[in-house]
């Protein structure tokens, strides 16, 4: 199971249509995919029509008196399900801050959808909180929409400082362009000469559409209304080049991989 | 489940008007709406349906195909996977993925072979809630069985599927209320596949490798005998034409375990029939288990070649495609040579003659001491002194034996086993399958040790030839080498396992029951003929 996290300490850049859209392409090829709406806001919840509450609240499913397969909910696509967000998400934060494993706390919560499912996105907050020390945590990779523009360069260097200041370098970064206006001065700039430090910028990038922004009117992912937009190819390039980063990082030689498939 | 998800539609009911009713009780829209070919798939032995699953491919019209495996039990616990059409047979030929997953362990090497098919329509509906969204599915099947020619057979069979979606149990409880009180709708538990197959004139299980058989110890022993060989016969008859198409390993495999299992029999059951007939039968099927041999033996080798593959060092693994080929090859020949054996008037006169031998009813008086004493004793006799031949036998091994002695050892081994096997059934139910457990541990262990002996040095003749064909680069005989080694060493650690496997086998516990099965019941016999 991968755990990708699709991040930012910025709103409004594209966290949640990156979620919700690369776990409907994961689906689509026929891996087992959990969307987590981490965010108390409830927008992949919304835009999968799933309404947003779950019974009981996370509290108890922290102090695992219910278990997270319990709550996960099934979407309107085969092999993709969803975890809903929930106000009462709050208690989260209150939650994961005591022990002295609290940065582990997420961990042992997902244990049991190891089996389930093969890719869990999650779709976070714009903060830098414990709830964000946790999914660090858990993911192999975050996922970090940019605008191009000075002001989110500065904020994805505080993300990239903030990563090694507190070791959490298991996790890896995958930052790349979102939203990209090309009739903007600014943003062709920055996109043709990225700054140096940022060599590991995936090469993808999506494009600033409308038709992305009608998700919310049509609540359901791009491909499933617009699949030939140039929108909907992006975000399709996005997951090919993601799942490459993904093989590369742990490429032992083949036959040192155990294998649990008999053929 | 507190409801069911299968229902039957009554005959007053069409899908539309079914299909119209709903709409006007709940929101629900109607999905998708399909003409479809259905086709149900097993192995030749019915390992799917065994396993408590239906395999079925769907071909819609427009050339795409599904296939879908699901339990017989729990009809919504289905894995999908998406196929080019008509090219099902092997494991490798399924896309990898949740269904060839799960297939793995239930069809093996078996072919799947279609059994029967329906031409349905097929309409999908969705119910959906004040969000628009979809918290439950029916699907509504319109289903024409086909008959083994293709042609339509009988009425049409109409169901209704309900499929939840996770999180929304009680939506899909309201929909199967509604269809069970409004609508009429009736539940039905058996799946498809069962008419299906009714339609095609098979039956699920129809053929199975078992020796399912009801004895009665008091039998006498040559009618009992004849009833557990015609059983065998006609097990290597089912298998022929499998051997003879080619379809997979299998039907080579389990038409051999019948020859041996009769050459056992006749072997074991002294003075049962006339010695006329017992040694030319002998004969006969000693013969056809060595004509059967070669191309048993090269389905063995390329069935073990992913093993192969994987015991080589990395390095060296490509050198083993020639090997491969090599036996391949050989493999056509063999079956070549062995289907002309099956052709051969010899063949076909030995199978004959033994069916019209087996057919004969017993006769009234006849000179063989054993043939008219029943079953029970004469198994038992046999079966206590086989026990006591192995214990001895193993007794004896230590570290400087001979790999012959275990050779020998696990041959007495086989024997008991195919006696215990062919027998079962005049005994209390389950008492057998205990005392195979046990066997089963260390025939295993002398089973691998022995051909892991006999890989390591056939693997090497191979080698010579492949060389002497001049087809050999170095690489091949390097990685032929090198898996020779390791099969050594595998084989050295076999030989190491022996010891505890035997110890197991011979420990008290199991020696009492043998006893008490075989031996005192023997006793008490004879203690009450003699008074
Ligand atoms: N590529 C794009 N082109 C045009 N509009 C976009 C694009 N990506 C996202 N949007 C729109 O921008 C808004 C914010 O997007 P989104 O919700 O994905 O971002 P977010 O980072 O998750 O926001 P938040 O921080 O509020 O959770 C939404 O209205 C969305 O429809
Ligand atoms: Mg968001």
């Amino acid at each position: 199971m991968k755990v990708l996290a699709s991040y930012n300490i910025k709103g409004g850049v594209g966290k949640t249509s990156t979620a919700v859209n690369l776990g409907y392409l994961a689906a689509c090829e026929g891996a087992r995919v959990l969307v987590w709406d981490l965010d108390p806001q409830g927008a992949a919840s919304f835009y999968f029509r799933v309404k947003p509450k779950i019974k009981g609240g996370s509290k108890r499913l922290l102090r695992r008196k219910r278990q997270l397969l319990e709550v996960i909910k099934g979407t309107d696509y085969r092999n993709l399900d969803l975890l809903p967000a929930d106000f009462s998400n709050r208690h989260l934060e209150l939650l994961l801050d005591h022990g002295k494993k609290r940065r582990r706390g997420l961990r042992k919560v997902m244990k049991p959808l190891r089996d389930h499912y093969d890719y869990v996105l999650i779709d976070c907050a714009p903060s830098i909180s414990l709830v964000s020390e946790n999914v660090f945590d858990v993911s192999d990779a975050l996922l970090v929409p940019t605008i191009p523009t000075t002001l989110s360069l500065r904020t994805l260097n505080t993300l990239i400082d903030f990563r090694l200041k507190h070791g959490l370098t298991d996790v890896q970064l995958l930052p790349f362009f979102s939203m990209v206006d090309r009739r903007k001065n600014l943003h062709r700039l920055i996109l043709e000469r990225p700054p140096k430090k940022l060599s590991f910028m995936l090469k993808t990038f999506i494009p600033f559409a409308s038709e992305v922004e009608k998700m919310g009117v049509r609540r359901a992912p791009l491909a499933t209304y617009a699949g030939h937009s140039h929108a909907a190819i992006a975000f399709e390039q996005l997951w090919t080049e993601v799942k490459s980063c993904l093989t590369k990082r742990h490429n032992k030689p083949p036959w040192a991989a155990k294998s649990n498939e008999n053929f | 489940m507190s409801w069911a998800c299968q229902y039957s539609i009554p005959s007053n009911l069409s899908v539309g008007g079914l299909t119209q009713r709903l709409q006007r009780l709940v929101a629900c829209r109607i999905d998708t709406q399909q003409s479809t070919k259905r086709t149900f798939y097993d192995t030749y032995d019915w390992r799917v349906y065994a396993s408590g699953h239906a395999l079925e491919e769907q071909c819609m019209n427009n050339n795409t195909a599904t296939l879908h495996l699901r339990s017989l039990n729990e009809p919504n616990a289905q894995a999908v996977a998406t196929t080019s059409r008509n090219s099902l047979r092997f494991l490798q030929d399924l896309p990898t993925g949740a269904v060839r997953r799960q297939l793995a362990s239930i069809i093996e090497m078996r072919a799947l072979l279609p059994v029967a098919s329906m031409r349905s329509r097929m309409t999908s509906l969705r119910l959906l809630d004040n969000n628009q969204k979809t918290v439950a599915y029916l699907e509504l099947e319109e289903n024409h069985m086909l008959n083994a020619a293709g042609h339509t057979q009988g009425e049409a069979i109409r169901r209704a599927c309900l499929v939840p979606v996770r999180g929304y149990a009680t939506s899909a409880r309201r929909l199967s209320r509604l269809l069970t009180k409004d609508l009429g709708l009736e539940p039905a538990d058996a799946d498809p596949l069962i008419a299906a197959v009714a339609a095609s004139g098979r039956r699920p299980g129809d053929y199975s490798s078992k020796l399912d058989l009801h004895l009665d110890p008091s039998m006498r022993a040559d009618a009992a005998s004849k009833i557990v060989l015609r059983r065998l016969l006609d097990i290597m008859q089912a298998n022929e034409h499998g051997i003879r198409n080619n379809i997979d390993t299998e039907f080579l495999h389990e038409f051999r375990v019948a020859v041996r299992r009769t050459r056992s029999a006749l072997m074991q059951l002294k003075n049962v029939f006339p010695d006329r007939s017992q040694n030319r039968y002998r004969r006969g099927f000693q013969w056809l288990q060595q004509i059967t041999g070669p191309a048993r033996d090269t389905d063995v080798y390329l069935l073990k070649f992913a093993d192969y593959h994987a015991l080589v060092a990395p390095p060296l693994r490509s050198g083993l495609a020639p090997l491969r080929n090599f036996l391949q090859q050989r493999r056509n020949i063999q079956y070549r040579r062995l289907t002309s054996g099956l052709d051969s008037a010899r063949y076909n006169k030995l199978i004959a003659d033994w069916r019209a031998f087996l057919d004969q009813p017993p006769p009234k008086r006849t000179t063989p001491k054993n043939a008219t004493r029943p079953i029970g004793d004469v198994a038992n006799e046999r079966i206590w002194r086989l026990y006591r031949r192995a214990i001895k036998a193993g007794r004896t091994i230590d570290d400087n034996s001979p790999a012959q002695d275990l050779h020998e050892l696990r041959k007495t081994c086989k024997k008991l086993r195919y006696m215990l096997e062919c027998f079962h059934s005049i005994y209390p139910t389950g008492e057998i399958k205990k005392l195979i457990r046990a066997l089963k541990q260390l025939q295993d262990n002398l089973g691998d040790f022995n051909d892991l002996q006999v890989q390591s040095e056939v693997l090497q003749q191979f080698s010579k030839e492949i060389y002497a064909k001049g087809r050999a680069e170095p690489e091949t005989l390097m990685a032929i080498g090198n898996l020779v080694a390791t099969l050594r060493q595998q084989r050295e650690l076999e030989r190491q396992a022996f010891y505890g496997r035997y110890e197991k086998f011979a420990r008290p516990v199991v020696a009492a029951h043998f006893r008490r099965l075989f031996h005192d019941a023997a006793e008490g016999a004879t203690n009450n003929q003699a008074p």
